[in-house]
């Protein structure tokens, strides 16, 4: 009888028997690239299994997802749904990096790949777990970089609970949604609606600024 | 001169001056021996206890000596000396010395080394073997010389091995590792029959009494370390040596060290006993070790009898070794990654086996 010893659809089974040694299957996908097996067959099978994987094992994935026999840079869109299955609980520094690494290669291919709500989401829980002020973090300045309007919702409700995330909306939009986000000038979207700009009750006169956009419309109040 | 000599002689206070003088220096020296007296008798109380309780006779010199007395069932002749100097102007010095001669020695050295310069010459030496729990660069180790072979281990690691020894002749044995872990023990060593064991316990002016209780304390440590180093070389037996310390490295994961051990143990055990090492290797040691210490051929050979889980396991080592590597931790890599080690276990991993495969089914 002709068999493999351990093939992608292996994994989860491997996972479940072996938990604290199943990390060692990942060294094989290289040689499973080369024997043919499809970015679409590895990367469904990975997605179901990584909620059971601790970080250490996070970060071992995300070591050898990059590496086929070329290079060491290997990304696939499909890895998209790896990324996106991965549930940070706590700060660990290799799992976290390795994470935004892999993100940033998605990235290259297509900057759009990688700004979906469940991406987002999860950067943003990653710059909350950060421990360090001193230095940015992988997923800040991976926000920073690439992040848009659209991180926002994900950012402002954690607007105080994270010293990094005020400074994240002030890069992504502007020093008002930064304040409108702390409650102190609340901003309602669409802008031609009537009432659009109101003055929460602590605002002081000093802390309205309004944009070019609400003077130029004329619908803005204080 | 001459004029201020004269001078001196005719002065009627010259004769009072010099009776002072001399009445002063006597009295600083006259309490300076008292202390001295004092001090001493203090340190022979001690000895006169231990002669009573082990015999021996009490050499009453400076460095007050109990010469021969015997301790345990070996009863190997103890020369202990013991006396207090002083430090500074506030602290004073307990040294204390051991000496042992005895002709089961012959062919051991062993010296303490407060710099790995020695060990770097003998590193030179085919001969040497580096089988220390762990090696600190600047942390003194001894180099112990047996008949068979040479090794480098620190002092603590030769305490454990002292006392392991002890447990397995099934003897109680108390031997405290601390005085060689804060450096009160400074001199350990054993050349030409003659072992010595000496240190020093620092002690504010007045307080001997209670250093020499503290001394007296470890009495029974050190001379288990004696009576134990005693033991160890008579019944020395490399093999031994190396079985008795596979589970205490094993547990602290000392993976380098084990191998150098299983190294040896397979060189000198029977071809029965080197099968079963083989097999802890193969199947149940941490793979470092077994990867450090079996040849790629060796490997290839039992690939296909590795359960699942064993092999996922020596993939996560060499999965760790790599990234080592990655991140350039020399120092802490266990064995050496070949492309041709790893290709081994990873063919062998998505392998298209030609039989049904034991493993498959565990």
């Amino acid at each position: 009888m002709r068999r493999a010893r351990f093939s992608p659809a292996d994994i989860p089974r491997c996972v479940s028997d072996f938990t604290e040694v199943s990390h060692g299957i990942f060294s094989l996908f290289t040689r499973w690239r080369d024997e043919g097996y499809t970015e679409e067959e590895l990367s469904g099978v990975l997605s179901q299994v990584t909620h059971e994987l601790d970080n250490h094992q996070i970060f071992r994935l995300f070591f050898f997802l990059p590496k086929s026999s070329e290079t060491d840079n290997f990304a696939h869109p499909s890895h998209l749904g790896v990324l996106e299955s991965v549930e940070f609980s706590k700060w660990q520094l290799d799992a976290g990096s390795a994470f935004v690494s892999h993100a940033r290669r998605l990235a290259k291919l297509d900057a759009e790949l990688v700004q979906t709500p469940r991406m987002l989401e999860t950067m943003v829980k990653l710059v909350l777990l950060y421990p360090y002020l001193d230095s940015p973090g992988a997923a800040f300045l991976f926000l920073k970089d690439l992040g848009d309007e659209r991180a926002l919702p994900y950012l402002i409700p954690h607007v105080e609970a994270h010293v990094k995330i005020p400074e994240l909306i002030r890069i992504i939009a502007s020093e008002d949604a930064v304040m409108s986000a702390q409650g102190r000038l609340t901003l309602a979207l669409p802008a031609d609606q009537e009432g659009a700009l109101t003055v929460a009750n602590h605002a002081s006169a000093g802390d309205l600024m309004m944009s070019d956009d609400v003077q130029e419309d004329g619908d803005g109040s204080s | 001169m001459i004029s201020l000599a004269v001078a001196l002689i005719d002065d009627a206070l010259f004769l009072p001056a010099i009776v002072l003088f001399v009445a002063a220096v006597s009295l600083v020296f006259g309490i300076r021996y008292a202390i001295f007296k004092r001090r001493n008798r203090q340190v022979i109380a001690l000895l006169e206890d231990l002669r009573e309780e082990a015999g021996g006779s009490l050499v009453n010199a400076v460095t007050s000596q109990l010469e021969h007395y015997k301790v345990g069932d070996d009863g190997v002749p103890i020369t202990l000396h013991l006396w207090s100097e002083r430090y500074d102007l506030t602290k004073w010095m307990l040294r204390w010395k051991f000496e042992v001669v005895s002709p089961a020695w012959a062919g051991f050295e062993m010296n303490l080394d407060w710099n790995d310069s020695s060990v770097k010459s003998l590193r030179k030496n085919d001969d040497f073997r580096e089988m220390g729990l762990m090696t600190i660069k600047g942390f003194h180790a001894f180099i112990f010389k047996t008949p068979d072979l040479y090794v480098a281990l620190s002092g603590n690691d030769i305490m454990r091995w002292l006392h392991l020894y002890d447990q397995d002749t099934g003897l109680s044995v108390y031997i405290n590792v601390a005085p060689f872990q804060f450096g009160l023990v400074n001199l350990f060593s054993l050349k030409d029959e003659r072992l010595v064991l000496g240190g020093h316990l620092p002690y504010e002016s007045g307080k001997l009494d209670e250093t020499l209780e503290s001394f007296k304390k470890e009495l029974e440590s050190y001379h288990h370390t004696l009576t134990a180093m005693l033991r160890a070389c008579v019944d020395y037996d490399p093999l031994l040596f190396a079985k008795t310390r596979f589970e205490i490295l094993d547990k602290r994961e000392f993976y380098r060290p084990l191998q150098e051990h299983y190294r040896l143990a397979l060189e000198l055990d029977s071809p029965e006993n080197r099968e079963a090492l083989t097999q802890e290797l193969l199947h149940s040691l941490h793979p470092a070790v077994g990867l450090g210490v079996l040849s790629l051929q060796q490997w290839r050979e039992n690939l296909g009898d590795l359960l699942n889980r064993r092999l996922l396991e020596i993939l996560c080592a060499l999965v760790r070794q790599r990234h080592s590597e990655y991140v350039v931790r020399v120092n802490k890599q266990n064995f050496v990654l070949t492309d041709a080690l790893e290709d081994a276990f990873l063919d062998e991993a998505r392998a298209i086996l030609t039989r049904g495969h034991p493993a498959l089914c565990e």
